[in-house]
């Protein structure tokens, strides 16, 4: 049920629970209070009537004298609303009253000498207040008085009708007043549903006000929750972003080699081919293989190296310097850039295949960076953080702003993603799962003209005595 | 036949297309990016150019207006084959855009209907004694004009455009009869054979074994 519903008959309930309990209880109370009061008058009235026709009434005259005497009593209070009878011996004797049947008030005639009795009586709507008594001097003659009290009653009917038409009239005033009191009391729930509609439809940057009071822990609460809503909704959005690119990539890396091969093999099929063309397609086709396999790999290597444990050894560092310069030897003089090595430090606890891989690839990167020959130093060194491992190039750099995206998979400075200036933009991200599982930081600073050094920084914990 | 420039950075691709195109009687030069390629046509008429949209340094949409002002007819090769990368590419005006991978008798067939177009076309073929006048629709050997059969002469005409390379039954039913004709490839081999004999061709209408067949000309 709705709050402001609840609010509204709670309040309703009340009042007119109050209401009706106070106005019966007045009403009944004024009732009672009218009906003694015509009680007692009645009684005095009778005393006063009783001894006055004793005194005044000749018992020893005949019954048509005695009822003739009679009747100017009654007559007398009969102007006055008052009804009298007279009864001897139980049967009436005189009386003008006929309103009320006899057998209403048949046993207040067995009233016994010197007692009252008296009764309401209610006859056709009306209400009387009957009154009997024996005549001293004529033990035989009972006197029965009744007097017309039907106006208390409808005075008690009035009051009522009036407290029906107060409680009416209040139901209104309250409904009136209790919605705009709801009104004004949910007004901060207002506020946070329509908060919460605006960042169910999207709106994530919608805040509540404060409205300094009860709701206030609700309202920061809520607010908080929505700027969580809105950074996750912005971390998930980047992320399918970013999956998408990766696959976009991927298909395109995989498409090209796929072209070739597709072309090459149709060609040999269809074409009548010299001995010339037929070597040339089948050697091309050899090595579209051979780089979609490796991109297989790499990519491979990619997602284990994410779940892999690696296998730490102490790991002699001129060694592996020594081996890395051996397998780049053929290239580095082809392309005529001369590597420089250099270690101050003796061994590290790593694992010797991946960091072969890491190095091996920071190399060819800067191998690609220096077509026309140059310098690549390889270093290893303490720094304050760790030990470093360093690969530097005077080669033609990263643009600035490109600097945080090479490290993303199948990124690519050069967007025509050339295999004249580069791979399949794998090798970065490979070495930074790499260096994750080490817990080591790889740090990458460039100058675009100038060249590019790459640091992998390694936690003390790594270097053995 | 044509002459025909092939902008393209992937050397394998760039080398299959030329092979292809000088199959069927095509001459070509290859160019690596847009400098290349405006130094060749700058220095020669081209008759087509095969373009591919992502080259190094600059985009492939961009340089079709060097083309179009030079009236060189541009096709679109490339791996980015997006709804909105096809129609930008046909509304700058480019004739028809192909997407990587494809098939050689495609993008064979895509070049001729490109020529045909402007007009750019050899009406006639030449190989030995046998004249073809393609736009006359007759054939003459030593002179001599040869009676074919107006489906003969269709089938002709195909094994002429896509010469040197293998075309299997089925394609020659359905290049030369059409999509809709429901026979058998039985009726290719008759046709084959009656060419032959027409044209004294037994050696340059070669089989490919459980294929289809070839017309080699060097």
């Amino acid at each position: 049920m709705k709050l402001r519903t609840k609010i509204f008959i709670s309040i309703l309930l009340v009042s007119l629970t109050t209401l009706t309990i106070s106005s019966y209880y007045l009403i009944n109370r004024s009732h009672l209070d009218n009906i003694e009061r015509e009680q007692e008058r009645s009684m005095n009235e009778f005393t006063f009537m009783t001894s006055s026709m004793e005194n005044g009434l000749d018992f020893q005259t005949t019954d048509d004298n005695l009822k003739l005497l009679v009747s100017h009593y009654v007559d007398y209070y009969a102007g006055r609303g008052i009804q009298l009878m007279v009864y001897r011996n139980n049967e009436i004797f005189y009386s003008e009253f006929s309103k009320v049947s006899e057998s209403e008030y048949k046993k207040l005639l067995s009233v016994t000498q010197g007692t009252r009795q008296t009764q309401v009586i209610t006859d056709n709507d009306k209400h009387y207040f009957f009154v009997t008594g024996r005549l001293t001097e004529a033990t035989d003659y009972v006197l029965v008085y009744a007097r017309d009290i039907t106006n208390i009653y409808e005075l008690r009917t009035q009051s009522v009708y009036l407290s029906l038409l107060l409680a009416a009239t209040l139901i209104l005033v309250l409904s009136f007043l209790s919605y705009l009191y709801s009104r004004w009391i949910t007004k901060p729930i207002d506020v946070l549903n329509q908060g919460a509609n605006s960042i169910s439809e999207g709106k994530y940057s919608v805040r509540v006000p404060d409205t300094k009071d009860e709701f206030h822990t609700l309202g920061s609460a809520f607010n908080q929750m929505a700027s969580a809503v809105e950074s996750r909704t912005r971390e998930l959005e980047d992320k399918a972003k970013e999956l998408q690119e990766f696959i976009d990539d991927l298909s395109h890396e995989m498409n090209t080699p796929l072209t070739s091969i597709q072309g090459y093999s149709e060609f040999l099929i269809n074409a009548k081919a010299s001995e010339e063309q037929q070597q040339k397609a089948a050697e091309t086709i050899r090595m579209e293989a051979k780089r979609m396999k490796d991109i297989y790999t790499k990519l491979m290597v990619l997602t284990l190296a994410r779940e892999q444990e690696p296998e730490f050894t102490p790991v002699k560092i001129q060694n592996l310097f020594v081996d890395l310069t051996d397998s780049f030897s053929l290239q580095l003089q082809k392309q005529k850039v001369y590597l420089d090595m250099n270690t101050t430090l003796n061994v590290l606890l790593l694992d010797r295949t991946l960091i072969h891989m890491l190095l091996s690839n920071l190399i060819k990167n800067s191998l690609q960076a220096l077509p026309q020959g140059g310098k690549i130093s390889l270093k290893a060194y303490q720094s304050e953080k760790g030990p470093v491992l360093e690969v530097s190039d005077n080669g033609y750099g990263i643009p600035e702003d490109k600097v945080n995206e090479v490290i993303k998979p199948f990124y690519r400075v050069d967007k025509s993603r050339s295999r004249k200036t580069g791979g399949a933009g794998l090798g970065l991200s490979i070495c930074k799962s790499i260096a994750s599982l080490h817990q080591a930081d790889l740090k990458i600073e460039s100058e675009e003209g100038k060249g590019t050094t790459i640091k992998i920084i390694f936690y003390n914990s790594v270097t053995t005595s | 036949m044509g002459h025909i420039l092939i902008v393209e950075d992937e050397q394998s691709i760039s080398d299959l297309i030329l092979m292809n195109l000088n199959m069927v009687g095509h001459s070509a030069v290859q160019a690596n990016d847009s400098k290349e390629a405006l130094e060749a046509i700058q220095h020669q008429r081209f008759d087509l150019c095969l373009l591919d949209v992502m080259l190094p340094g600059q985009d492939g949409f961009q340089m079709i207006d060097i083309f179009k002002k030079s009236n060189i007819p541009v096709i679109y090769l490339t791996a980015k084959g997006s709804l909105t990368d096809r129609v930008k590419g046909l509304n700058l005006g480019a004739e028809d855009y192909i997407t990587k991978p494809f098939e050689t008798l495609e993008l064979l067939a895509r070049i001729d209907v490109v020529l045909r177009r402007y007009g750019k076309t050899n009406s006639t073929f030449t190989y030995q004694d046998v004249e073809v006048s393609l736009s006359e629709r007759l054939v003459r050997k030593g002179g001599q004009i040869l009676d074919l059969t107006a489906q003969e002469f269709s089938l002709l005409e195909v094994l002429i455009q896509n010469r040197n390379l293998a075309l299997s039954r089925e394609k020659l039913l359905e290049a030369a009869w059409g999509y809709d004709y429901i026979g058998e490839t039985r009726t290719v081999d008759m046709h084959i054979q009656r060419l032959r004999k027409k044209l004294d061709w037994e050696d340059v209408i070669k089989t490919v074994y459980k294929y289809g067949y070839r017309l080699e000309v060097s």
